[in-house]
């Protein structure tokens, strides 16, 4: 068995260029291969992270109905009972954020020097989502504040004050300390309309975020929609997604089905997920085009190396070799091949997508392109052990399921046909 | 010349199994840029047509002053205090423009619609019944009960996925609150007459279409618009000619005339980035292909050293010599982008007849604009660049072996083994 190993290693180097090349393209592909699955995984877990991290949270309770319709006929009427629900002290759980959320309008009102309402200036409206939310808690659960690009976050302090996108500032033509009418209908159906201040203007790298969202301290906006102290959303952020499950089930068989939804992420945001195994499905058939390219190189690299060697097997099998060592060698011979091609490929995939956790790749010039998918413009690879494992595994598979065809043609030679062969 | 090209084609042959797993590569890697193309590219024309056919058209008038361009995603900033007070000279503008198929006034703003119980945040869009069905596609997409009639001053036709966010029905009376002219509250009452669905939710969520009468009416409006939609004889080559033929006739310092591409320049961006993006990873493919096929030409080279040798000794130059290998590598490259091309072409026609169907993705492709089942595009352009790529594979990789042959010394040559 030993002796059939080291013949298979020294043919491979019996022809080093030709051999060199095949290794050439099977490091290169799997390289490529890494580096793309590595980027990939990368700027996911970038989107992800920041869509939960920046406002979504891992999970999120609401009364029944509220998700699909988000309307303040689905409210969280015993708020108090609903959190205690939550296991807050709970090593698995960060904190957690009551919220109202609804549709709404905002227009610019302009006050002119003097006072008055500046006449001259024209009025812009634009449709929003109006979000009261308590700011030491969000300070807490999210990362919002720290994305704010001028003046400050909300506060229990300033009551009338609110924090805009940095779009939705752009196109209302306001910027901090400008004031702006929030309209709505409240819980009584009525319309009502409220001045507020802005006090601070965001930029979350989510389009929604930051074209159409006012946010407003709680109590606020509570009042503002006769509310007492009801809310749409109870947002929970957990400090390791692994316990999404766990938690969002301790917390949904706590609470009444039939009055409350507790949805994860993924329910709350199905475009977000959506888009993660669609983005995959478009990485898997570039990296199985490129697998099989490198796999045809590697089958005729195996090919040519047998029957350039047709004597060389009938001397083999002549000699007394069985059918099956014959195979075992041209087998054994791109396996060799193939795992040094595997090997520096490894090596160089894991450099490149090294480098890539430490430097971004920057599309910043697309950035408000990327916003409308949420990506990040600084994207950085994740470096994770199935990436080589699974890679490595599927180049490997197809290149000894390649080697199957020339390994039959050597065995099936007839010792006495091949040793006469020119 | 003609002779070497016949040896190479010949040479091609003498090992039909080599020659046959380099052209299957590059057949592959050729249809899976093909396919990728026609198929980002179908993606990128639908969410363009969608949005062209269901409300943007070719081209908009508007007041010079009206911010017509789209920030990012975001569809719904109208500017009402900003419109065309006599639109009697810009509609014989329109209509003296040879290139201009159709045309529709629109009053548009942003606001509320309440029934009973709930509210949603929804542009109201006033207009012409009659010239919006030859612009867009809205009258089209009726699912339940009518299209409004023009003289009507309390009828809506409003999505279907609005209603049921409302949870009304055909017949069901909804309010629309918005700002008017003046910025007082403007209110008025509408019997919903029909549904309509487009290949997007958010769309039919967000758009309500009463006639531009009672828009005037309600907001205090009398005889303005805010824009001019119109539709253009063969948009792909005469959008620019159309646009300046309608500009020409207008006053620039009281309106602008601008293109779907000047109003939402994303879009455009968005074919133009996903566009790179596939050339950039078949680049990266095909040079993953260059390697094997160095490898097999290189082996054809090697296994004629005696041949190149006599051709040498026969008074053959080297640069003929090298040129013979050249040619059996383009040789090998014709064939496999002949087969890529045609093989490509099959399954991008064939998709782009019957649709990818994408249900299972319906949220994200909704986000875009899209509906669930994708039409691949069959753009000449893919197949003349896909296969110029993989011609200029096939000749790099052949320079190596190629000037291998072409330094053989003939003695030598001869004499080898």
């Amino acid at each position: 068995m030993s002796a059939f190993l080291k013949l298979a290693w020294r043919n491979v180097w019996r022809n080093t260029r030709r051999s060199v090349l095949t290794i050439i393209a099977v490091a290169f592909g799997l390289a490529l291969c890494i580096y793309t699955y590595a980027i990939a995984v990368g700027y996911h877990n970038q989107m992800i992270r920041d869509a939960i991290g920046v406002f979504a949270g891992h999970i999120q309770v609401h009364a029944r109905g509220w998700d699909d319709n988000q309307t303040l006929e689905y409210l969280i009427e015993e708020p108090d009972k609903t959190i205690a629900t939550v296991p807050v002290g709970d090593k698995r759980i960060v904190g957690l954020a009551p919220r109202v959320v609804t549709p709404g309008l905002v227009s610019r009102k302009l006050v002119a020097k003097g006072g008055g309402e500046d006449t001259s200036k024209e009025e812009n409206t634009q449709f929003i989502m109006i979000v009261g939310a308590d700011p030491a808690a969000e300070l807490k659960i999210t990362i919002l504040a720290d994305k704010i690009r001028r003046g400050k976050f909300i506060s229990n302090d300033d009551p009338t004050g609110i924090i805009i996108g940095e779009d939705l500032a752009e196109s209302l033509g306001v910027d901090v300390g400008d004031r702006v009418l929030l309209w709505t209908q409240d819980y009584y159906e009525s319309l009502q309309a409220q001045f507020f201040f802005v006090r601070g203007i965001y930029r979350a790298g989510a389009f929604d975020l930051d074209g159409g969202y006012a946010i407003a301290p709680l109590a606020t906006i509570q009042r503002f929609l006769n509310l007492d102290d009801m809310l749409t959303t109870v947002t929970v952020r957990l400090s390791d997604p692994q316990h999404l499950e766990d938690v969002s089930g301790e917390i949904d068989s706590a609470l009444n089905p039939k009055v409350y939804e507790v949805l994860t992420w993924e329910e709350v945001m199905p475009e977000l997920r959506q888009y993660v195994v669609f983005d995959d499905i478009g990485a898997y058939v570039f990296l199985a085009i490129l697998i099989i390219v490198v796999a045809f190189g590697i089958l005729n690299t195996q090919l040519m190396a047998v029957f350039e060697r047709i004597k060389e097997f009938g001397t083999m099998l002549a000699l007394g070799a069985r059918p099956s060592q014959v195979a075992f060698t041209v087998f054994a011979e791109c396996f060799f091949m193939t795992g040094v091609g595997v090997l520096i490929g490894n090596v160089l995939g894991f450099i490149a997508a090294y480098i890539n956790t430490k430097v971004p790749i920057n599309l910043s010039s697309e950035a408000d392109l990327l916003a409308v998918f949420g990506i990040d413009p600084k994207m950085y690879a994740a470096i994770t052990w199935p990436n080589f494992v699974i890679c490595s595994g599927i180049i490997m598979g197809l290149a000894l399921l390649m080697s199957l065809w020339p390994a039959m043609k050597a065995a099936r030679f007839r010792p006495v046909e091949a040793l006469r062969y020119v | 010349m003609g002779t070497f090209v016949r040896i190479a084609w010949r040479n091609m042959w003498r090992n039909p199994r080599r020659s046959g797993l380099v052209v299957a590569a590059m057949a592959v890697g050729l249809w899976g840029l093909i396919f990728s193309l026609g198929f980002m590219d179908g993606m990128s024309r639908q969410m363009i047509d969608n949005t062209v056919d269901s409300h943007m058209g070719h081209l908009q008038v508007h007041n010079a002053d009206y911010q017509a361009r789209v920030k990012g995603f975001n569809m719904f900033h109208y500017q009402l205090d900003k419109y065309i007070s006599d639109p009697g000279p810009v509609e014989q503008a329109i209509d003296a423009s040879e290139y201009v198929v159709a045309w529709s006034p629109r009053i548009i703003t942003t606001g509320l619609a309440t029934n009973a119980q709930k509210a949603a945040g929804v542009a109201i869009v006033g207009i012409d019944p009659k010239r919006e069905s030859e612009v867009t596609n809205i009258a089209r997409s009726l699912v339940n009960g009518r299209y409004i009639e023009p003289a009507s001053e309390n009828t809506i036709f409003i999505g279907e996925a609005l209603a049921k966010k409302l949870g009304i029905d055909v017949g069901s009376k909804i309010v629309l609150m918005a700002q008017d002219i003046h910025r007082d509250k403007a209110m008025a009452a509408f019997r919903v007459v029909g549904t309509y669905k487009t290949v997007s939710s958010t769309f039919d969520k967000s758009f309500v279409y009463i006639s531009i009468g009672a828009a005037q009416k309600m907001l205090g409006m009398a005889e303005l618009v805010n824009e001019f939609v119109i539709l253009v004889d063969d948009p792909s080559k005469k959008l620019e000619v159309a646009k300046a033929s309608v500009a020409q006739k207008l006053d620039k310092t009281k309106y602008s005339v601008m293109t779907w591409r000047e109003i939402w320049p994303l879009l455009v961006r968005i074919v133009e980035m996903s566009n790179i993006f596939t050339y950039v990873f078949f680049i990266l493919i095909f040079i993953a292909m260059a390697f094997g096929i160095a490898n097999a030409v290189l082996m054809a080279v090697f296994e004629r050293i005696r041949e190149f040798g006599i051709m040498k000794a026969l008074g053959a130059k080297p640069s003929q010599v090298f040129l013979l290998v050249a040619i059996e590598s383009i040789c090998l490259g014709i064939v496999g982008v002949a087969t890529g091309i045609l093989i490509g072409w099959a399954t991008v026609y064939y998709f782009g007849r019957q649709g990818v169907n994408l249900a299972v993705f319906s949220a994200v492709l909704e986000q875009m604009g899209l509906g669930s089942v994708i039409y691949t595009s069959t753009n000449v352009s893919f197949f003349i660049w896909g296969g110029l790529i993989a011609l200029v594979t096939a000749f790099l990789s052949s320079l190596w072996p190629a000037s291998k042959a072409a330094k053989l010394v003939p003695v030598d040559a001869i004499r080898h083994v």
